[in-house]
């Protein structure tokens, strides 16, 4: 029987760790950039979370749980760096963050402004939220997942993630009404 | 009947597909009814289908190279042979390691450079040359207070009794005797103490140990002549003589002198230069002589200052021309001895090396090769000649070194830690 890659990895194999990092280096670099908002940051919450993963390769118990150990060692090199620098609040959302819709260029200027609204929100909710809406709703991750990766119960994560939302729908509020 | 709050709650989990039974359909119910929460459902599912519609953001190219290139190449808690240079990219502060072996490597040069300079100063030579100047300077400081002295003119009676001073002492006794009895002399007949650094110099120079003339004589088979001779060139110690005869069958004829400390060591490096067809050893005992050339000095400093001292009493212009002339013979005879002193001395200090080589078959020559006994005891003896040799070099090397490495440490150290700091006030980024 072959081995899942991360026992391979963890056996020392040099090539099934890149084959794990071709995998998953894209999920990292979006987490990272969801909290950094800019490339070159990015680069380095990248960086610095890859080393962390492969430093402590050994202490991830399962190959179908690393997506979730990966997400949670990203997540918090980010905000640590977030915390050293104390300017949370730094919000640069004009790269490629945000998707050109379809339509005229009017509603997608307006879309755009949307979504920079958006964007510019998450950033301003507590980072226990953050994390949730960041996981699941710009990353996709599924509820195990984020489970997993925030070591959380479910129902936990249920009820922390809608209320994440309603805190982003909250703060969303004004600026939708004018 | 759900309460509005209650089902502002669940209202993300409906969308996200994660409400089933009762719970799903009270809240489906209550949507049916209430306006307000049917409003807020429908925005909630805008902003997560907003949300799910932002596009991942695109790593800059080349992310992946970086990575890999950057990734240290090991693992906490797995087991892995890496190689050297995997090892060495593994490890964290190479550059500072770096930074520090050529601090180092440099310091090593530098003290090497001292040290060469040290040995120049401490060589035999070097060394006689330097206790001739401190016996120069102590004549010249005697005859300078002669100079002092003949304006001050002295006593007639007391330069016969000064002149019976040396007779006293008789020639062979033991000298530290012969020094305490001058003293006591000196005192009574008002001549003052002895020269104090000479009765230093007798404190050490005559000492309790017994000294030898070492001359080891050795008739070597070598292989290699020139190659020999170049060996024997660069042992310790210096060479006095050596006479070459090249060609078919050559021989020479070195005779070398080496430092008694080095004196052994010398023996069986040489024995190991090739096949020992003789060997003798022959230690002459100088003990009683230098004694004796000692206790004479001693006399004669004795003297001296007695003369000295009637100089300084005496106004008689003839009594002090005539105390003049006899502190003139004295001090020759006093430089005469000093000079025979510190030839015993060197001669005890600098044992000799008589090396009688002849080319031809050597240890190389299964035939004439010494036994496999005797060559393992010798490979021991020199093994751990040099083995002692190199503890010795290597203590003095620390010792010096010492302080040097602990501010070089200490520097790199803290320079260290500052870049570390410095860095992490940037961000800790790697």
């Amino acid at each position: 029987m072959t081995d899942d890659p991360l026992t391979r990895a963890q056996k020392g194999d040099h090539g099934a760790f890149e084959q794990i990092l071709l995998s998953y280096e894209k999920m990292i670099y979006s987490i990272a950039y969801r909290y950094m908002e800019n490339a070159e940051d990015a680069k380095d919450i990248t960086q610095e979370a890859v080393i962390k993963i492969y430093h402590s390769l050994a202490s991830c118990k399962a190959w179908e749980s690393f997506k979730a150990w990966a997400a949670r060692i990203t997540v918090n090199t980010a905000l640590d760096e977030l915390r050293r620098r104390k300017n949370k609040q730094a919000v640069n959302l004009e790269d490629t963050c945000i998707a050109a819709p379809d339509g005229a260029p009017d509603e997608i200027a307006a879309s755009r402004e949307t979504l920079r609204d958006i964007l510019s929100a998450i950033h301003k909710l507590p980072d226990d939220y953050r994390t949730l809406i960041i996981l699941r709703d710009l990353q996709g991750f599924t509820y195990d997942e984020l489970s997993r990766a925030l070591s959380l119960p479910m129902g936990t994560v249920k009820s922390k993630l809608s209320r994440a939302r309603i805190s982003l729908q909250k703060i969303l509020e004004p600026s939708q009404n004018s | 009947m759900q309460t509005c709050d209650k089902a502002a709650e669940l209202i993300p989990l409906l969308i996200d597909g994660m409400l089933e039974g009762d719970e799903k359909e009270r809240l489906e119910s209550h949507l049916k009814e209430c306006e307000t929460c049917r409003a807020s459902y429908e925005t909630m599912s805008a902003l997560i289908e907003t949300l799910g519609g932002v596009s991942q953001p695109e790593p800059p190219s080349g992310l992946h190279e970086l990575l890999m290139e950057n990734l240290p190449l090991r693992t906490t808690g797995v087991k892995r042979t890496l190689h050297f240079k995997e090892r060495w990219r593994s490890l964290p502060g190479r550059r500072y390691f770096t930074a520090a072996a050529a601090g180092l490597i440099v310091m090593f040069i530098l003290l090497s450079a001292a040290a060469a300079g040290l040995s120049v100063l401490t060589r035999p030579e070097a060394q006689t040359e330097h206790s001739g100047l401190a016996e120069t300077f102590d004549l010249v400081a005697g005859e300078a207070a002669n100079d002092e002295s003949i304006a001050t003119g002295f006593d007639a009676g007391e330069v016969s009794a000064a002149a019976t001073g040396e007779a006293a002492v008789p020639p062979g006794s033991n000298p530290l005797e012969r020094l305490a009895e001058n003293d006591g002399q000196a005192d009574n007949s008002m001549f003052g103490a002895a020269n104090p650094s000479a009765t230093a110099i007798g404190a050490t120079a005559i000492g309790e140990t017994a000294a030898f003339r070492y001359t080891f004589t050795i008739h070597l088979t070598v292989a290699d002549l020139r190659q020999t001779i170049s060996i024997i060139e660069g042992m310790n110690g210096y060479t006095l003589n050596a006479d070459v005869f090249d060609g078919p069958g050559g021989s020479a004829e070195i005779t070398r002198r080496v430092d008694l400390t080095t004196y052994e060591n010398a023996k069986a490096m040489l024995r190991g230069l090739g096949k020992v067809t003789n060997e003798q050893e022959n230690a002459e005992n100088l003990t009683a002589q230098r004694q004796d050339t000692w206790a004479r000095l001693t006399a004669k400093s004795e003297e001296y200052n007695r003369l000295l001292a009637l100089l300084s009493k005496s106004g008689d212009i003839e009594i002090l021309t005539k105390v003049e002339y006899q502190l003139s013979g004295v001090t020759n005879e006093h430089d005469n001895l000093t000079g025979q002193f510190n030839a015993l001395r060197d001669e005890s200090d600098y044992p000799y090396l008589v090396i009688s080589l002849s080319a031809g078959a050597s240890s190389a020559d299964p035939l004439s090769k010494p036994g496999f006994a005797s060559r393992v005891s010798e490979s021991f003896i020199r093994s751990v000649n040099s083995l002692i040799s190199f503890l010795e070099n290597a203590l003095v090397f620390a010792a010096a070194a010492f302080l040097p490495v602990l501010i070089a440490a200490a520097i790199l150290g803290g320079g260290f830690l500052t870049v570390r700091r410095i860095k992490k006030r940037k961000g800790g980024k790697l």
